[in-house]
Order: C-alpha cells, then sequence, then structure tokens
C-alpha cells in the first residue's frame, strides 16, 4: 500500500516539493513527402511516453527563407529541422545551427557520403537522415530485350542505349526539365555550373550553352525522352510513364523509387549515372540531415530525437519501405539488395559546389532551361540571362565573379 | 429420477441457445456495424465538406495567382521590349493601367506592388523595407499569413519573367483573406459543429463561428486536431475529448503547395453522431422487444410442445404404477401432428395390449385355478360316477317293480331323478375336467360351425320363440380351437341367451376378425335382461347360476370360459348395443 501511495504521488511531486512542469512538447519541422510524414508521424506516435513531439510540415520551395526567418527571429523557434544539407552552410553561417555534440555525432556508423554533407567549416553540424542523389532507375527486363551497353559508362552510351530503347510511343529516358537534372548533364559533358572557390561560373560557358541545346533535343518530336508534361506535374507524368512502360529508364532519386515501382522494386534496376569524360562523378549528390537550432528551447531532446530518427533499424525499415537509401551503415546493411545497388550508384555522385547562392541558383536556372526547351530562347540567350542574375546574387552575397570571357552580351 | 417439468425449460433452453443467443450475438454485431458505418459517414461526409472548401479556397487562389501570374509575364514582356532600367512615361502609363485592371479583377488584392530584382518598389502600393521578397523564392509563392489591422493576409508573389527566362521583377499583392470567412460561414454545417483555417502556426485565419480573429493565439497546444492537421500530409480524423475533428493540409493542394494551412471541421460526439447514436438506441429497444416476444412466444410453443408429452408421460406413469388408465386422466394426443401423434398412437395401443394381455394372465391364472379343481372334480367325480350309476340302476330297477301307487314309488322316483342330476353334474365335471390346453389339429371354420350350431339348435329356439340372425364375416381365417369344444361353447351361449329371453326374442350370432387381425370374434347378442354389471364376472365361477334351484348346474359358463381359456382365447360380456341385453364375446386365436 505504501508503495501505491509513493507511486501515485510519485508525478505529483516535483523537485523540492514543487508542482512538477510539464515538458514543452519538442518541434520537429520537417520537408518529408507525404508518405513519409506520415510514417514519421507513426513512428512518433509509437514512441509513447518518450514526450509529446509537435510536427509541423515544412513546404520545401520556400523552407530555407521561412528558416532563416524564423531562426533568426527566434520566436517560434523548432527544437529540431530535417531539411536538406544544401541549408545548412548558409544558416551555419549565420550562427543559427548548433553543433552537434560530439557524443551525439560519434553515436553513428555514418557514411562517408552523408557525413561529409553534415560538416561546415569543419564543423558537423547535421545528423545525415537520407542519402539523396541522382541514378539511373531502368526496367530490367526492357534493357535486357533492348540488347544495349549496360550500364553505360559514358553519356555516349547512355544516349546512344536511349535511342535504341525509343520508337513506337515509348521513350528510353525520362528527364525532368529542372536544373538539378540539367547540371548532371552539364558535368557529364564536361561542364560545370560554377566555380564556388572563385565564384567563376561555369554556366556561361560555350560547353554549357552546347549542352543546354543537346539537354533541349531530349524533349524534341525526335527526342529520347518525349515532350515536357505541364509545369507542376513532371514527376506524376514521370510516374505515371514509367509505371505504363512507356519509360525505359528514368534519371531519378532514390525518394522516387515507391511512386515508379508503385510500392514495388520487383524488375527495377538502379545504374550509376555517366560520370564526366574525365571520370569525374557528374550526378548531384544530396542528403536530408536533423539539425538543431541555437534558439532550441530543449537541444538535448531535440538531439535524442534526432538519434532515434536516424537509428540503423528505423533507416533500415524506411529503406524498405520507401527505396531511401540509409546514412547509416548499420541502415544500409539492413536495407536489401535494392537500395544497397542505389547506394553503389550514388557513390558515383559528387555534391553540387556550395556558395551563398546555391538555394536560390535554380529560381533563376529552370526558368531559363524551360524557355529553351519551349523554343522561346536560344541557350545563349536563356544562360546569358542566368549568368547576369548569378552575378548579381553573388554580388549581394559578397561575391565578385571575374569577368566572363564567354559572355555572349545578351541583353534581356 | 423423474424430473417433472424439466422439459419446458429445456426447451426454452435449447430455444435460447440456438435462436436467442446466435440472433443477441448477431444483433450486436450487426448494430455495432451499423453504428460505425454511420459514424464513418460522418467523418466521410465532413471530410468531403472540408475538401469542396478546401477546393474552394484553393481556387480562389488560383485565379488570383493566375492573374497576378499573367499581369507579372505581361508585364516582363513589356519592359524586356523596352531598354533595361529605362521607366519611359509609356512604360509607366502602361504598367499604372495593368495595375488598376488587377485591382478591378482581383478585388481581393488589398495591396499591389511591382518590385525590382534589387527589392526597390518600383510601382503600386509600399512595402516595408525588411521584407525580402526579392530573393529565396524559388519563384512564385503564397506566403504566410500575416495580419494587417488584425485582418488576416496573405502575401502573393509573381516573379516577371523575361521570354529567356531571366527575373526583370516581382508582382507583391497581400490578399485579403475575408473570403475564407465567408466560404466558412455559407457552409451549412451540423448542430455544434464549427469550421477553422489556421495558419502553420496555428493562428486561426477564418473561422465560421463568432470568436474574433483579432489577438488570437496559436491552438496547436490546445486543439489535438489542429496539431494533427497540421503534423500531416494529407487528411484525416481523430477523437479527442467527446469532439469529432476531420482535417486536411491544404498544402496538398495544386496550388497551395508550399501553405502551410490545414482546415479542421470540429462537432461534438454527442451532435456528430446522434443519428448513429439514436439509430443504436433505437435499434436495441427494438431488438429487445421482439426478444421478450420471441420470449412470450417461445414460452407458449413450449408449452405447447410439451403439454402432449406431459399428457403421454401423465398415462405412462398409470400404466406402469396403477396398472391401467384412469378415467379422469388427459386425453392421449394421438391426433397431435407428427412423431407425437405417433408415439400417442403406439402407446395407446401397447396400454391396450398389456391391458389385454393382463386380463389373458388373469384369465389363466384363473384358469389354472379351475384346472386344480377340474382335475379334483374329475377324480371325485371318477369315484361317485360308479356308485352313482348303480344307485340310478338300483333305483330304476326297484321302480319298475314298483307300481303307480306304491307307497315307495316316490321315494324311488326321487332317488332316480336326485341320481340322475347327480350323474349329470358328474358328467359337466369330467366334462369340465377333460378340456385340454390349446389346439393342435386343423383349423376350424367358426362361420361353419355356428351355421351348423344354429341348424342344431333351430327346432328349441323356434319354440321358444327366439329368431336367430346370423352376421358372418367372409373369408375368416381358421381358428385354433377345436370344433367339438367350440361348438359346445356355441350351444351353451345360444342356449344361455335363449333361457334369458323368456318371452322369446331374437338371437344375434356375429363373426368377425379382431382390430388387431390375431384374433377371431364371435358375438351372442340377446334381448333379455342382460346381465348386472356387478356379476358379469361371478357368472363365470362354477357352480353360480340365476336360474332356478335346480334347473342349471351352474357349470355351464364355467365350462365354456374354461373351454376358452383351453384354447388361448378370451370370453367377456358386456351390455348389448342399446343398453337392453346382452352380449357374450368370444375372442378365438387364428390358427398360425
Amino acid at each position: 500500500m505504501l508503495l501505491g501511495l509513493v507511486v501515485a504521488l510519485g508525478p505529483a511531486c516535483g523537485h523540492r516539493g514543487e508542482p512538477a512542469r510539464a515538458r514543452p512538447r519538442l518541434r520537429l519541422w520537417h520537408t518529408f513527402n507525404p508518405t513519409e510524414t506520415e510514417a514519421l508521424n507513426a513512428f512518433l506516435a509509437a514512441r509513447g511516453g518518450k514526450g509529446a513531439v509537435e510536427t509541423t510540415l515544412l513546404p520545401f520551395q520556400r523552407g530555407q527563407t521561412i528558416l532563416g526567418e524564423v531562426l533568426a527571429g527566434g520566436g517560434d523557434c523548432p527544437d529540431l529541422v530535417r531539411m536538406d544539407a544544401t541549408w545548412i552552410p548558409e544558416l551555419a553561417r549565420a550562427n543559427l545551427l548548433s553543433p552537434a555534440p560530439a557524443d551525439v555525432a560519434s553515436a553513428r556508423l555514418w557514411l562517408p557520403e552523408a557525413s561529409a554533407l553534415a560538416s561546415d567549416g569543419g564543423v558537423q553540424y547535421g545528423l545525415p537522415q537520407r542519402l539523396d542523389g541522382l541514378a539511373l532507375i531502368y526496367r530490367q527486363a526492357t534493357v535486357k530485350n533492348a540488347g544495349v551497353e549496360w550500364p553505360p559508362p559514358t553519356m555516349g552510351a547512355l544516349l546512344a542505349a536511349a535511342r535504341r530503347m525509343t520508337g513506337g510511343g515509348n521513350h528510353g529516358l525520362g528527364v525532368r526539365v529542372d536544373g538539378y537534372w540539367f547540371a548532371a548533364f552539364l558535368r557529364a559533358w564536361g561542364g560545370e555550373l560554377l566555380d564556388p572557390a572563385t565564384g567563376t561560373l561555369g554556366i556561361d560557358q560555350p560547353i554549357a550553352r552546347t549542352s543546354l541545346e543537346r539537354f533541349s533535343d531530349f524533349f524534341g518530336p525526335a527526342g529520347i525522352a518525349g515532350p515536357p508534361p505541364p509545369s507542376g506535374d513532371e514527376a506524376q507524368d514521370e510516374f505515371r510513364r514509367f509505371r505504363a512502360g512507356a519509360l525505359a529508364v528514368v534519371v531519378d532519386g532514390p525518394w522516387a523509387v515507391t511512386e515508379l515501382g508503385g510500392g514495388s522494386t520487383d524488375g527495377l534496376g538502379v545504374a550509376t549515372f555517366p560520370p564526366a569524360p574525365n571520370g569525374t562523378p557528374a550526378a548531384p549528390r544530396g542528403a536530408q540531415m536533423f539539425v538543431v537550432p541555437r534558439c532550441a528551447r530543449d537541444p538535448a531532446q531535440a538531439w535524442a530525437l534526432a538519434l532515434e530518427l536516424t537509428a540503423p533499424e528505423v533507416q533500415a525499415d524506411w529503406a524498405r519501405r520507401f527505396g531511401l537509401v540509409p546514412a547509416t551503415r548499420g541502415g544500409l546493411a539492413n536495407a536489401g539488395p535494392f537500395v544497397q545497388s542505389f547506394y553503389r550508384a550514388l557513390q558515383v555522385t559528387r555534391p553540387l559546389p556550395w556558395s551563398p547562392v546555391s538555394a536560390e541558383m535554380f529560381d533563376d536556372l529552370n526558368p531559363a532551361i524551360a524557355a529553351v526547351v519551349a523554343g522561346d530562347a536560344t541557350a545563349a540567350e536563356a544562360l546569358a540571362g542566368v549568368a547576369r542574375a548569378w552575378t548579381r546574387l553573388l554580388e549581394r552575397h559578397g561575391v565578385h565573379a571575374p569577368e566572363s570571357p564567354a559572355d555572349a552580351g545578351v541583353t534581356p | 429420477m423423474i424430473k417433472r417439468g424439466s422439459l419446458t425449460m429445456r426447451v426454452l433452453v435449447v430455444l435460447a441457445l440456438a435462436t436467442i443467443t446466435p440472433t443477441m450475438v448477431v444483433g450486436y454485431l450487426a448494430i455495432r456495424r451499423a453504428r460505425d458505418d454511420l459514424e464513418r459517414e460522418v467523418v466521410r461526409g465532413n471530410l468531403a465538406l472540408i475538401r469542396a472548401l478546401g477546393s474552394s479556397v484553393d481556387g480562389t487562389l488560383q485565379s488570383a495567382r493566375r492573374a497576378l501570374d499573367l499581369a507579372a509575364a505581361s508585364w516582363a514582356d513589356e519592359r524586356t521590349r523596352a531598354a533595361a532600367g529605362d521607366e519611359a512615361p509609356a512604360t509607366r502609363r502602361a504598367t499604372a493601367r495593368l495595375l488598376r485592371r488587377l485591382r478591378r479583377e482581383v478585388p481581393l488584392f488589398a495591396t499591389i506592388s511591382i518590385v525590382s530584382v534589387d527589392g526597390q518598389v518600383l510601382y503600386g502600393d509600399p512595402i516595408a523595407a525588411n521584407e525580402n521578397v526579392g530573393a529565396h523564392t524559388f519563384g512564385g509563392y503564397i506566403g504566410d499569413v500575416v495580419y494587417e489591422g488584425g485582418r488576416p493576409r496573405v502575401r502573393v508573389v509573381s516573379q516577371a519573367r523575361s521570354r529567356t527566362g531571366e527575373l526583370v521583377g516581382v508582382f507583391v499583392a497581400q490578399l485579403d483573406l475575408r473570403f475564407i470567412s465567408e466560404a466558412l460561414a455559407s457552409a451549412r454545417l451540423g448542430q455544434g459543429a464549427r469550421l477553422l483555417v489556421v495558419d502553420g502556426d496555428g493562428i486561426p485565419v477564418a473561422r465560421s463561428d463568432d470568436v474574433p480573429l483579432a489577438g488570437a493565439t496559436s491552438l496547436r497546444a490546445d486543439d489535438p486536431a489542429v496539431d494533427r492537421a497540421l503534423g500531416s500530409a494529407k487528411e484525416g480524423n481523430l477523437e479527442s475529448g467527446g469532439v469529432v475533428a476531420v482535417y486536411r493540409n491544404l498544402s496538398s493542394y495544386q496550388t497551395l503547395r508550399g501553405v502551410r494551412w490545414a482546415i479542421i471541421l470540429e462537432q461534438p460526439t454527442a451532435y456528430a453522431y446522434a443519428l448513429a447514436r439514436k439509430t443504436t438506441r433505437d435499434t436495441i429497444v427494438a431488438g429487445l422487444v421482439v426478444l421478450a416476444v420471441a420470449l412470450v412466444v417461445g414460452f407458449l410453443l413450449a408449452t405447447r410442445l410439451t403439454r402432449p408429452l406431459r399428457a403421454l408421460a401423465e398415462r405412462a406413469d398409470a400404466i406402469a404404477h396403477e396398472g391401467g388408465i384412469p378415467d379422469d386422466a388427459p386425453p392421449a394426443p394421438v391426433d397431435a401432428m407428427g412423431e407425437i401423434g405417433h408415439l400417442a398412437q403406439r402407446i395407446e395401443e401397447m396400454a391396450r395390449r398389456i391391458g389385454e394381455r393382463e386380463q389373458l394372465q388373469a384369465a389363466l391364472a384363473h384358469g389354472d385355478r379351475l384346472a386344480t379343481v377340474g382335475t379334483m372334480s374329475a377324480s371325485v367325480a371318477h369315484e361317485i360316477n360308479n356308485p352313482l350309476t348303480t344307485v340310478l340302476g338300483y333305483a330304476k330297477l326297484l321302480l319298475e317293480d314298483k307300481g303307480q301307487d306304491h307307497p315307495d314309488r316316490a321315494g324311488l322316483e326321487l332317488i332316480s331323478d336326485e341320481a340322475a342330476r347327480m350323474k349329470t353334474i358328474v358328467g359337466a365335471l369330467l366334462d369340465y375336467s377333460r378340456s385340454e390346453r390349446g389346439h393342435r389339429g386343423e383349423p376350424t371354420d367358426v362361420n361353419e360351425l355356428v351355421q351348423r350350431t344354429a341348424a342344431l339348435l333351430s327346432p328349441a329356439l323356434k319354440r321358444g320363440r327366439v329368431t336367430v340372425e346370423l352376421d358372418l364375416a367372409p373369408h375368416l381365417p381358421g381358428a385354433a380351437a377345436a370344433p367339438h369344444e367350440l361348438q359346445q361353447i356355441f350351444v351353451n351361449l345360444a342356449q344361455n341367451a335363449a333361457q334369458a329371453m323368456s318371452e322369446g326374442g331374437r338371437l344375434q350370432v356375429a363373426t368377425g376378425l379382431c382390430a388387431d387381425d390375431v384374433a377371431i370374434e364371435v358375438t351372442f347378442t340377446d334381448e333379455g335382461p342382460g346381465v348386472d354389471p356387478a356379476l358379469r364376472e361371478t357368472i363365470f365361477e362354477p357352480f353360480f347360476t340365476t336360474k332356478e334351484v335346480g334347473s342349471g348346474t351352474g357349470l355351464g359358463l364355467a365350462v365354456c370360459r374354461h373351454l376358452v381359456f383351453g384354447f388361448r382365447g378370451r370370453m367377456e360380456i358386456t351390455d348389448a348395443p342399446g343398453g337392453h341385453g346382452a352380449r357374450f364375446r368370444v375372442v378365438i386365436p387364428i390358427q398360425e
């Protein structure tokens, strides 16, 4: 009976006899897609008595802006944020993120590709949640029946294979009219977006113009990718066509596996995106990170939750369910053969160059690529405009790009 | 051990187990399912409502944004055609016209501004200097909710890009969100229901109730539905604190992608599920009524079902314990349907056969007793018969020597008569003793014997003014009795009947098969005074007679019955039909 009384009174008694205060709910902001969001909510609901977590879905498109404003303001500060790895440098240099405690940072055996993206200036700010990047996702039977050289060692081999698998209403390669995708082809043809070290732009170089012209040809009447769908429907259009067998190969990341396979990876294969002629990986690599803002109310609990969410068994579970590539060795070991093959493909990728304008680069690059694909502008015209925009952005951040010898001098 | 009255309970238990219990279980499951279905319908209906409202909000925002996009594209084209940075008067006039048209087409725009790529306001309403609308935009967007004078507004941003995709300016408009409140207010809500639209921080943007929006704080910590809605990427429902809520995150809409709003409909479960609960309650009440009726009907059916069985049980008890069924016993349910009627018929038949067997056994016992008497009598008669013959012979010799007037003649005649009577009695005793058990000879034609007897007695009967009527069943099987014994019985019974009808009358003799087809019956029905019921057993006793002293030996019926028992038959006496006269019935086994 005495024990029962103690147990009954225990929760009502706090330190020094003061009433116990309810621990504030942890605030988790994230950019998960709808399926992952539901899985996250289920995970948090299953945690039971480990403390309530208030989750907020952050729109990816404006995520960095919203985060920057909120973290700088400090009012409605989240305790933990799951975000794109490319957002770390700017937020970290604005002193808005907490470095990961040493014991937390070393609590997992991170994959080196993910770990490298979690740091800025030698300080680890994030706990990697998953590894991202572009690779070739294909139908094994289609590729085998086509009798093409596979996996394609070069961009020429990839395009030849895609050409061979194009015909009869089907297309050999699924590509998005998007700067992120264009960057992979640009680098595979030997170009680059910019040199972050010097601020030199690569987007206005001849190789970039040539690359954009060739990229634009993918979507022409005789192209290997077919005409692009209306803006906003690119992803769903690609999923539909691939599931229907109208696309043999798509250039996409692990985030698209669930939709591409219709919930199953049977019959699907993953191959490396061809590297640059000099052997340098061309496809961009990224990662998703858990970070703790400096304004977090309960950083210790936030890091503890981040460790829970990056536990190898959780990552392996999500890998098997959604095709996502874990960021830990333990998670990868139990992720299944398909995801492990995706990881091998992502090993031949390279992060995009980071600069203060990284987040804004695609804001200008995407409309320019769309204008060229639509035939509204030449590659030279469009990329010249991009170069002007990027120069302006760099100057706003105090980076002055050297005069580009290849500037076509096109005025808007 | 006999447990009386338990059958009804058993039938009721069986009814309960076989029908009522499954009905209750199935009914419970059906009620539960119906309730769940109705509750699901409520949730589905509410979800449909907020989908429609979300779609309406999306449509309005989409129209506004499309108008802004078109204006931005038009302005970008115009500006691209002009020299870079040249704000010529014509361009200014054209831009002013464009803004006026835009305000006219989208009255919801509270402010409209055109901002340069450097963040400077070129045209329209002023924008606060700290609002960085030109960077970090990833294209056009709909921003978070801001409150201007206590009214929620949202910023809509469209990038003005040239033909080549280059950014030449940004259109920024403040959209008044009153239209959402108006849409919520026009929604037809159920009793006690309220609609909420909250921003990404959980602060109400619009609501259907009368709570003012100004100064509103976040509902995330207070309202689980708000919390769930903002944490979800889709739609869903939850029940908490007596409130059922459905929610939808508006970022799921095409136009609103990136917008962190949610729409929530909340309603107390008492109202939301009122129909479901009323239906459940009504169904339970109706079910209980039906159950009560079923129990009553079941009890009546059980009682009705077991009543004939109880009657049968009572009759069986009477047979077992009392040797027969009393007159006040309930009637046998031989007319009951199905097996019970069949069982009753068989029990009645069994009872009748048992009765007959007991009668036969009694008769046999009586016959054994008489046989003992007969054996003794035969022995005595045999010893007496010789001296009696001598006495009778000498009496007759002495009479022959005595004249009619001889004084000893009267004495000698008395000796002779009494000796003759004694000899008759002795002869009868000898007949009685000589009867045999069973019949081992040829089957006897009863009809022929009856006819022969009638012919034999015809003269004597005519003298007594007795007419004989024969009613002989054709094709009777052969009887298992000796013909001379049968004839002796028939003669005796016919003579008794004639003697009973001293004034003459009609003697009916009928033959036929018994009901069970195992024996032949022969009846002698007279029109005499009948036999007193009290004497109907005694008249078969030896030396019992109702005739005048000296006119009968009192052995006739005893001999008849003795003979009948001899061939395992039966003999009984009843009143004649109509109650006038007596009927003797002789049952004779059929020769197998």
